[in-house]
């Protein structure tokens, strides 16, 4: 099993698809930074006496719904969604399942192989964004109080507040792990239908769809918002006038719930399906 | 000689259409099957099935030693393009754990090609992915090789090394099964014969039988084959696909020096006759005989 994992692991990660990893997070760093400078010069921050540092470009990339939505979790979905569509496609998938003892394993190993490589994607995205942010911002070891004690106008536009004190670097761990885990979730929804579907082209459009609907069908409807994981694990730190925030318990148990779900589905369709 | 592969009463349906119907087949140690059949005939879903990717309606598949795995050679190559040929090797034994490094390198040699080339598998000819994937498939020491067009790609050094690893893995003891449309091919390598069509196994020939009464002739023209039929009378003579002079195999067990000494006085000129083997194309040409324009 352990092996099976380990091999659909470097199967997923180890494509040169995944090099484009590197300029989608560098964009949305270099996006995200040029608005907060943008902020920064603008008299009202001045006039505060606030201060950024490369915590508010890590943060505020991450917490960017926008960014984080289309970019991040799409090409994520991108990048994984062929998983099993692939494997059909190439034959593949006749070498690998002749080898298990039986087709729970194959499709453990892959769910797992896709929360490996989310938890791959989102380190290898906040290192990416670290050192971007670097290049702009000045490095301190705790948030600055832009992020701790942010202007009251600021609050208002839906952004996050950090509670003074808190370790950035765990923070940050906090966050990958989250995201890793979210992401991934999100991921396994194309992939547990691409084993019915098997259309390359059409599987990627149904999260696409989604994100589309949920973004113009913004409203307190948690279950229709698995995307946008800031409100969901952060909520605590969250302001937001369209989204109500969940706590970090109830949201890791929903996502849990959603992700068991997906795999009893994918089992239950696998048991009927034929290579 | 003990039976490895015992399948029952095998069927399988999809959307109401049958691709196999009855299937019953065995398999003993050391034996080589050939599956020939026309395109669509239900080759490879048999082979899926009893490797598992497919799951049958009805009907059973047994293994008798399921622990020692199946060897699987697919139509057209599954690799990992990015990574060598090694790795892939790797990749793939990681998951049963049985082949360690030195029997994956040994499963490369055999097949011709070396451990240590790091060459990206994306790089590979169609021959080398060829017999890349001959190695994934016997690294594991499988009692059962299951080969879907294995002489794909291969150029002619490529499939007499194939025949021969073949050979010596079936006095080994292990069961082959080879699916494939060159017939000349299965009638070298294989000692039985299975012939589908249309999701039925409609003959099973031993190709290794020494009863044989057959007699491949061809004559000067059309006339003379006129003549031959009547001598020999339809159901005894076979016609085959010629490019020059009528050619046909006759169903005889008169001695050839016989059979001579009867047609050269009705007048008939021959070009050429001698003792016939088992002609597998013949035989498939009948078990796939055209039906109102289509295959049956």
């Amino acid at each position: 099993m352990i092996g099976l994992w380990w091999m659909e692991t470097i199967k997923l990660v180890f494509r040169k698809r995944w090099l484009a990893v590197f300029p989608a997070f560098a964009l949305v760093a270099f996006l995200n930074i040029d608005y907060l400078l943008g902020y920064q010069l603008n008299y009202q921050i001045q006039n505060y006496h606030l201060h950024l540092n490369i915590w508010d470009g890590v943060i505020g990339t991450f917490f960017n719904y926008l960014y984080f939505r289309f970019v991040i979790l799409l090409l994520f979905v991108f990048l994984v969604t062929d998983s099993v569509i692939g494997d059909i496609a190439s034959n593949w998938v006749w070498l690998t399942l002749n080898r298990c003892s039986n087709r729970y394993q194959w499709w453990t190993a892959k769910v797992a192989s896709v929360f490996t490589a989310g938890l791959i994607y989102t380190l290898l995205g906040m290192v990416i964004v670290f050192f971007v942010s670097l290049l702009s911002l000045p490095y301190e070891t705790s948030f600055s109080r832009f992020a701790t004690n942010p202007p009251s106008f600021f609050i208002t536009l839906g952004t996050y507040v950090i509670p003074p004190g808190t370790n950035p670097f765990v923070f940050c761990a906090k966050l990958v792990l989250y995201t890793a885990f979210a992401i991934s979730i999100f991921a396994l929804i194309p992939v547990t239908l691409s084993l019915i579907l098997r259309k390359a082209y059409l599987v990627p459009m149904i999260p696409f769809g989604w994100l589309i609907l949920s973004h113009f069908l913004n409203s307190n409807r948690t279950y229709f918002q698995i995307d946008i994981v800031p409100r969901l694990v952060y909520g605590a730190y969250f302001y937001s006038q369209v989204a109500r925030p969940l706590s970090f318990s109830i949201s890791l148990l929903y996502l849990s719930i959603v992700g068991i779900a997906l795999w009893f589905l994918g089992a239950y369709i696998l048991s009927r399906t034929d290579f | 000689m003990k039976e490895i592969l015992k399948i029952r009463s095998l069927k399988k349906i999809v959307r109401r259409k049958p691709i196999l119907r009855d299937i019953n087949l065995t398999l003993s140690e050391g034996e080589i099957l050939g599956l020939i059949g026309p395109n669509g005939a239900g080759k490879t879903t048999l082979l899926k099935i009893i490797s598992g990717s497919i799951t049958a309606t009805a009907g059973s598949v047994q293994l008798a030693e399921p622990e020692s795995g199946i060897g699987v050679l697919p139509e057209t190559p599954a690799l990992l393009p990015s990574l060598s040929g090694f790795q892939n090797l790797q990749l793939l034994a990681s998951i049963r754990r049985k082949a360690r490094e030195q029997e994956i390198r040994e499963a490369m040699k055999t097949v011709g090609l070396d451990p240590a080339n790091r060459k990206a598998v994306g790089n590979y000819s169609l021959g080398m992915k060829q017999r890349l994937m001959l190695a994934q498939a016997i690294m594991e020491k499988p009692k059962l090789l299951l080969l879907d067009e294995p002489t794909n790609g291969l150029d002619p050094l490529g499939i007499i090394d194939l025949r021969q690893l073949l050979f010596r893995l079936a006095s080994q003891g292990v069961g082959i099964i080879i699916a494939s449309h060159l017939l000349h091919e299965i009638e070298l390598m294989c000692h039985r014969v299975a012939i589908i069509s249309n999701g039925s196994i409609v003959r099973e020939v031993n190709l290794q039988s020494s009863e044989q009464h057959l007699i491949e002739i061809s004559v000067n023209s059309r006339s003379d084959w006129d003549k031959l039929v009547r001598w020999a009378g339809k159901d005894n003579l076979r016609p085959l696909p010629s490019k020059d002079f009528p050619r046909g195999i006759l169903n005889s067990e008169l001695p050839v020096s016989r059979v001579l000494a009867e047609l050269l006085p009705a007048g008939i000129a021959i070009e050429s006759i001698q003792r016939a083997a088992i002609n597998l194309e013949a035989i498939f040409l009948e078990c796939s005989q055209l039906k109102d324009g289509v295959y049956r």
